[in-house]
């Protein structure tokens, strides 16, 4: 059904160069082990394709020894527990995309990256392409224990926690990142968007959340699912799977004989990392239970498509201007992008236009310079489909409190009516005089301390003859001397 | 025929006598480095279960034509290989074992009938790589390493087979045998009777099995043909995929692990993973059979204070199963495997160093020999036996006389 709908949107966006586009797949989890024990076969499956598989690793899995080892290793457990995960990896990465053959890629190095603003660990193995590309972020919180209680060792917090209100943030094992549950669900959106590349459509696969289909499930497995799955519902274009976790082992064996294998070389491919680490071998009676069942419902199927993929909206201050910068990884159908500006953060009025791609698998850079700045501007994207769909973008904020007072603009030529736009707003009275060519001084005003940068004067009843005048404004300790024409 | 009468005698002459192992010790034969882990899993996994010790024997190289070099980031393939079957034994290793698992061995040099090689020991497991040339299936082998092959020593097509990094030069198919032998006399420790796995070599239960596969089996049964002792197992390789599964869920499940360790030794050094169907198919079924079961006592351990060869006055103990425990006014017998036709002279010393018993026997061939010394000892005590084979092979061993 998704294929058809995707073949549909093709189609209708006959402009779009055709392109192939590796499959973007996402698995969140609770702890680096769960997607070998319970969604092996549909990563295998969807490498197998050609597909390109994101792992978000929601919690340490530390089991209450946080950034500690025990066992007399010499590597933090959860350290070793990533590892494992990067070692399946690749290991499944190999057996199931096999057109890089007879040569594998080198066991990925951990990246640092911010996203969202938070500093994540990424291993990216396997061909940069896509096709066969597996991908890990290990957002290492606090292993919240089978009932969502904690260990002391992080103090007790967890993901349940924090979705209920009981603690305010979550603080990863290694102190590198704090989240309120807002940021964290932004976070994996995050992590989405900047790894879905050119796909329009795409599917999320977690533990399921109904507790019927899923009974008795792992807080982490249930609180990473219930993250992942707000962090994407509004996006309907982004398909829900969901699996049953712990429970499988229950249910009949459903896997065939090449499965079952796969998804016990990729929990032994695991384990080897514990092992080599001193860790106790965790291929045991219990993990061995769920190499032989996979249970998931599609919960929701993808409408749509993704309009733009937005990797950053960033401003920054250069010469008294903004200089504002957003990059897309991909478009499609997209019209333009409107600017808009907001210089109390609520109100906000359409700045600029820039015209948009259209269709792009590729990244693309775009900039805008406002040289009308004040001291606090507020500055948001809205990305507009041809088909009048539009999504906003997060809101930029530069404040220009290094910003020295100048006149930005005057009205020129002027008929009755003169604008005055400073940089900053005035922090005194000010004091306007028109002057003629001759001297005299033909108006005069006085304003007390305006409220916004605009400052306009009327000529009012003063007849002025269409000539050149010299307006003087007095102004934070300043004299500007303007010339202008009256029309 | 002569060699079964043979195994009914010894298997009455010895059954009162058999002492029980301190650890069971058993030997898996292969060509290649992930043959044990397909063909041969259930029963490895089931012997590390008993606490047994698995001595692995790989005699190829495995290296498809490369020899000692490399295809990709720099790793000899072989060495990828070896590594990889490294990791399963540490893997079986540490499943059966429960013990807090230790790191990965790294390789020593052994010195085994004057051959250096590479040997690795990892809790209850040993592994030795011969790095024999790959034969490829049909053992015409490949131009790199000079189209030699087990197959051809064996067939006498080739005089000599050195392995692919040129650290040892075996100078004939019994040079080959005899450092098999060497090794699982270094390897048995206290246990009397022991198993060595290998390929099976009857076509009608094995047919179509890679030429190192088949000539790896030659090598090791013809390495044990005289030591009774040494049970052998037979196993199918490559017809097995077409055989009904037969593994248990839990073996399936560790086969499936341990050939993944297995090839994790490859990817890990950049190679495609061959975890896809055509070795997939392999993991469900181990199928093999008995071809002789251990008849007899190892002779005594050629280590602690019962060897009295540390002199290496021979390399190779003829003597290759003894009536142990010996008693008082019970038969003795022993089985040789004699190095030449000749004459033994058996002498037989008290504790005084003087000569209770001289027996002269003709050696007609190489094959084993059972000689039966009749009810020697009438006094219980430690005495000495002598043998000397055409005065210039002489070998000792000490006897404790119950």
């Amino acid at each position: 059904m998704k294929r058809i709908l995707f073949v549909l949107i093709l189609i209708c966006t006959a402009a779009i160069k055709a392109q192939a586009q590796p499959q973007v797949s996402f698995f969140v989890q609770a702890d680096e082990d769960d997607w070998q024990l319970f969604m092996c076969k549909k990563i295998s499956g969807d490498l197998f394709t050609g597909g390109k598989v994101i792992l978000i690793t929601l919690t340490a899995g530390d089991e209450g020894y946080g950034t500690g080892s025990f066992n007399g290793s010499p590597t933090a457990y959860y350290l070793a527990k990533e590892r494992g995960a990067v070692f399946s990896s690749k290991t499944v990465s190999d057996f199931s995309y096999t057109a890089n053959y007879p040569f594998s890629y080198a066991i990925p190095v951990a990246q640092n990256v911010i996203i969202n603003s938070k500093n994540l660990v990424k291993y990216d193995y396997g061909d940069p392409s896509g096709a066969g590309e597996i991908v890990n972020y290990f957002l290492r919180l606090p292993d919240g224990g089978f009932n969502g209680a904690g260990f002391p060792a992080t103090s007790n917090q967890s993901l349940m926690k924090l979705k209920q209100g009981i603690i305010s943030t979550i603080t990863s094992i290694d102190g590198a990142n704090t989240y309120t549950w807002n940021e964290l669900t932004n976070t994996i959106f995050a992590i989405i968007l900047s790894e879905r590349a050119g796909d329009p459509q795409f599917y999320l696969n977690t533990s399921s959340l109904d507790n019927i289909y899923n009974p008795g499930d792992h807080s982490d497995h249930i609180y990473s699912s219930t993250a992942a799955q707000e962090a994407v519902m509004p996006q309907l274009a982004i398909g829900i799977n969901e699996f049953v976790f712990d429970y499988s082992s229950s249910k009949p064996d459903n896997l065939s004989n090449g499965d079952m294998e796969n998804s016990a070389a990729a929990f032994c491919s695991y384990g080897w990392s514990l092992i080599l680490d001193k860790y106790p071998s965790p291929f045991n009676s219990t993990t061995r239970a769920w190499f032989h069942q996979e249970y998931f419902a599609v919960k929701r199927s993808p409408v749509g498509v993704v309009p733009i993929t937005l990797l950053d909206f960033t401003g920054s201050l250069q010469n008294k201007k903004v200089l504002l910068q957003w990059s897309t990884s991909a478009e499609y159908n997209s019209k333009q992008f409107e600017i808009e500006k907001s210089l109390d953060g609520i109100t906000y009025n359409l700045l600029h236009t820039v015209p948009a791609a259209g269709y792009s698998t590729s990244e693309k850079k775009y900039s805008y310079q406002d040289a009308d700045i004040a001291d606090i501007n507020y500055y948001r994207l809205k990305m507009v489909d041809n088909d009048g769909k539009f999504k906003q973008s997060n809101v930029v904020v530069i404040k220009t409190n290094e910003l020295q007072q100048s006149i930005i603009s005057v009205t020129n030529p002027f008929s009755n009516k003169i604008s005055i736009r400073f940089a900053k707003i005035p922090q005194s009275e000010i004091t306007l005089s028109l002057v003629d060519m001759n001297g005299k001084q033909v108006l005069n005003k006085m304003i007390n301390k305006p409220s916004t940068r605009l400052v306009e004067i009327e000529t009012g009843n003063t007849i002025l003859s269409k000539a050149i005048y010299i307006l003087r404004i007095e102004c934070d300790g300043k004299l500007y001397n303007i010339k202008l024409v009256k029309e | 025929m002569a060699k079964r009468l043979l195994f009914i005698v010894c298997s009455f002459l010895f059954s009162s006598g058999t002492l029980k192992a301190q650890q069971d010790v058993s030997y898996s034969i292969q060509a290649h480095e992930d043959d044990w882990q397909l063909f041969m899993n259930s029963k490895i996994v089931a012997d590390l279960n008993a606490t047994g010790k698995v001595v692995f024997i790989t005699l190829t190289a495995g290296d498809a034509g490369n020899g000692d070099g490399a295809y990709s980031a720099g790793n000899p393939f072989y060495l990828s290989r070896e590594m990889g079957s490294v990791y399963a034994a540490k893997f079986a290793a540490d499943i059966t074992s429960g013990a807090t698992p230790a790191p990965v061995p790294t390789a020593t040099i052994a010195v085994i009938n004057g051959h250096n090689i590479t040997k690795y020991v990892y809790g209850n497991t040993v592994n030795y790589f011969l790095r024999l040339p790959d034969g490829d299936f049909d053992g015409n082998g490949f131009p790199i390493t000079g189209h030699k092959s087990l197959q051809k020593l064996k067939l006498g097509q080739i005089t000599s087979l050195t392995s692919v990094e040129n650290s040892a030069t075996y100078t004939s198919w019994t040079d080959l045998t005899n450092t098999i032998k060497q090794i699982i006399l270094t390897e048995k420790g206290t246990d009397n009777q022991v198993w060595m796995y290998t390929a099976s070599l009857d076509n009608n239960v094995n047919p179509d099995d890679h030429s190192d596969h088949l000539y790896a089996a030659h090598a090791g049964q013809d390495a044990v043909s005289a030591m009774l002792w040494v049970g052998i197992t037979e196993f199918i390789d490559y017809a097995t995929s077409s055989m009904p599964d037969n593994l248990s869920v839990t073996d399936h499940e560790n086969a499936a692990a341990i050939f993944n360790l297995s090839e994790w030794g490859i990817i890990e050094k950049q190679y495609a993973s061959s975890y896809i169907e055509n070795h997939k198919a392999w993991l469900p079924m181990d199928y093999f059979t008995v071809k002789r079961n251990p008849v007899g006592n190892a002779p005594f351990s050629i280590i602690g204070e019962e060897n009295l060869s540390s002199n290496n006055l021979t390399a190779i103990p003829m003597i290759v199963s003894i009536t142990s425990p010996v008693f008082t006014n019970k038969d003795v017998s022993m089985i040789i495997s004699p190095y030449e036709k000749g004459e033994l002279s058996t002498t037989i010393y008290n504790n005084e160093g003087k000569s209770i018993f001289n027996l002269i026997t003709t050696i007609d061939s190489k094959e084993g020999k059972l000689i039966n010394m009749g009810k020697l000892f009438t006094t219980k005590g430690r005495y000495v036996l002598t043998n000397t084979l055409n005065g210039k092979y002489i070998e000792r061993r000490k006897i404790t006389v119950e």
